[in-house]
């Protein structure tokens, strides 16, 4: 999965966490220590279930305007 | 500790009954003693150069105006001049230190005021609860085993605590709204882009604000006030000054139409944040149940943006030392750095969404009301809590109702309401954008009916059932 799939993310299985984990990690070069991977895959799956809260929301392809409040 | 505010500080100094001087030592002496771990570094021999100063200018006839003698501190990532900035981190305590100081701070500075000490916050901002694994946890000065909120916790308790009557905190996702609820004080978030944050270490740039805590509305206008005005230095180009200290008195008989936010921003919400909420919404006749529609999604959004935002921020040092980070913020960053490009993008989309959602209530009302967290505070140490019915990481939920707010960027006075003996909660008081004034109108209101005010914790500190 490229580092630009938003769908695909949405769409990881529990099961399928850790193995993002490894290859986006390996794509970008940032290495996970050992120790960290429980708890970085942790978030990842919390960021996975906020990421559907608002990604299908808006058209993907429209631009992003500069923020005004 | 003193207590002290701006006014009362201020009125003495011009009545001769102290000096800058004498002021800034009881300060120091303070900070130096405090209970809380509220401070991670004491500035003597600049503050009391500061206060001499002082001094010296009202014996030549000079005032500097309403913040002059006054001490105050700040979080550890604003820019101090000759201290390294360290943003609660251990991996920054090898950075050079800081040549200039954050324009906030210089504000401060020029306007009288007195910088005594740098204050403990969660590592990168990244927190709502200051149990800091560098410099340790803030203490709540109510009660000392529980927490200070975060992540400006330090700049929350040393005024709840007595030891200074202003200081300054960041606000990316609650981060003053949070600690000044759970200690009992006054914290400001301003719109998106009005004060400066030029020269403080960044956490989420879409994000990022500052503000000040104190234990008056009165105190809260004056430092907005000093603080604000245009900087070129910051690229979010904050607007000409619009002070208010000038006409408190107009302000607080504004008529205002208030509304009180439900759906999201009550969910889960413990009964005595319910039972604070009601206090507030009584005195200013709001209309209940107001629904913003999004509320959810503009929260989701937000935990995305910083995670992914935060995490690309830090990708040069999490790629070569990610053991120096706070356990706790460390895998935060990193799931953050790993998520997908889109993600971020997605959150920035919806952002315009929810902002004219907003809008269209505003059209309503000219206030807004909120809990700012779902409880009071919880133990120091203590991961998880419930929230309706489901367990939940306190780190990472007690922003639940002030997310979506900052979001999108609305200036928020977070105030304490009136409990005396019970354990601090706080009402967000929200505006339309670049309307601080009428936040500001219903926190003056609700003080001068004694609605909201800030206790002095109890002495000794006492345990509290939350």
């Amino acid at each position: 999965m490229s580092g630009g799939d938003l769908s695909a993310f949405q769409n990881l299985t529990d099961a399928k966490v850790a193995a993002y984990l490894d290859s986006r990690s390996a794509e970008l070069g940032l290495p996970v220590p050992q120790g960290c991977r429980a708890g970085v895959a942790e978030n990842l799956a919390l960021l996975r279930d906020q990421t559907a809260l608002f990604a299908n929301l808006t058209d993907p392809v429209s631009a992003t305007e500069a923020f005004e409040p | 500790m003193s207590f002290d505010t701006i006014q009362g500080l201020g009125k003495a100094l011009r009545e001769g009954r102290t000096t800058a001087r004498e002021i800034a030592g009881r300060a120091l002496a303070a900070a130096r003693a405090e209970p809380f771990n509220a401070f991670t570094a004491v500035f003597e021999a600049e503050a009391l150069a500061q206060a001499d100063a002082v001094d010296a200018a009202f014996a030549a006839g000079v005032d500097l105006g309403p913040l002059a003698g006054v001490p105050f501190a700040v979080k550890n990532l604003f820019d101090v001049a000759g201290h390294v900035t360290l943003a609660g981190s251990k991996i920054r305590r090898g950075a050079p230190p800081a040549t200039a100081d954050a324009t906030a701070v210089a504000r401060l500075k020029a306007a009288g005021a007195v910088l005594v000490g740098a204050l403990n916050m969660d590592e990168f901002a990244y927190g709502f609860v200051t149990e800091n694994a560098h410099d340790g946890p803030t203490r709540n000065p109510h009660d000392l085993a529980r927490i200070a909120g975060g992540s400006s916790g330090g700049s929350a308790a040393a005024v709840s605590g007595g030891i200074l009557p202003l200081t300054l905190g960041s606000d990316t996702n609650g981060s003053i709204r949070i600690p000044a609820s759970l200690c009992g004080v006054f914290g400001m978030k301003p719109t998106l882009g009005r004060l400066s944050r030029a020269g403080t270490f960044p956490f989420v740039h879409s994000l990022d604000h500052i503000g000040p805590f104190t234990r008056t509305a009165a105190d809260l206008a004056a430092a907005y006030d000093a603080l604000q005005g245009p900087d070129p230095r910051d690229e979010l180009s904050p607007p000409v000054a619009d002070p208010l200290s000038g006409r408190l008195d107009a302000l607080a008989e504004r008529p205002l139409r208030v509304g009180v936010l439900g759906g999201w921003f009550q969910q889960g919400a413990f009964p005595e944040v319910v039972e604070a909420l009601e206090i507030v919404a009584d005195a200013l006749q709001a209309r209940r149940d107001v629904e913003l529609p999004g509320a959810q999604a503009a929260r989701a959004a937000a935990f995305a943006m910083s995670a992914s935002e935060g995490g690309r921020l830090h990708f040069d040092d999490l790629a070569a030392r990610a053991l120096d980070y706070d356990p706790a913020v460390r895998d935060r960053l990193l799931a953050g750095a790993l998520l997908p490009d889109d993600v971020a993008d997605a959150a920035r989309r919806y952002r315009p969404v929810f902002r004219d959602a907003a809008r269209k209530l505003f059209e309503d009302f000219d206030l807004l009301l909120a809990p700012v967290a779902p409880c009071p505070a919880p133990p120091i140490g203590q991961a998880t809590m419930e929230l309706a019915g489901a367990q939940v990481s306190v780190r990472k939920t007690l922003g639940a109702y002030t997310q979506p707010i900052s979001y999108i960027g609305l200036p928020v006075i977070a105030a304490p309401v009136n409990r005396p003996g019970k354990p601090p909660v706080g009402v967000q008081l929200i505006a339309p954008a670049w309307r601080e004034d009428l936040a500001f109108a219903a926190a003056l209101r609700l003080e001068r009916a004694g609605v909201i005010a800030a206790h002095r914790p109890p002495t000794p500190a006492r345990e509290f059932k939350a």
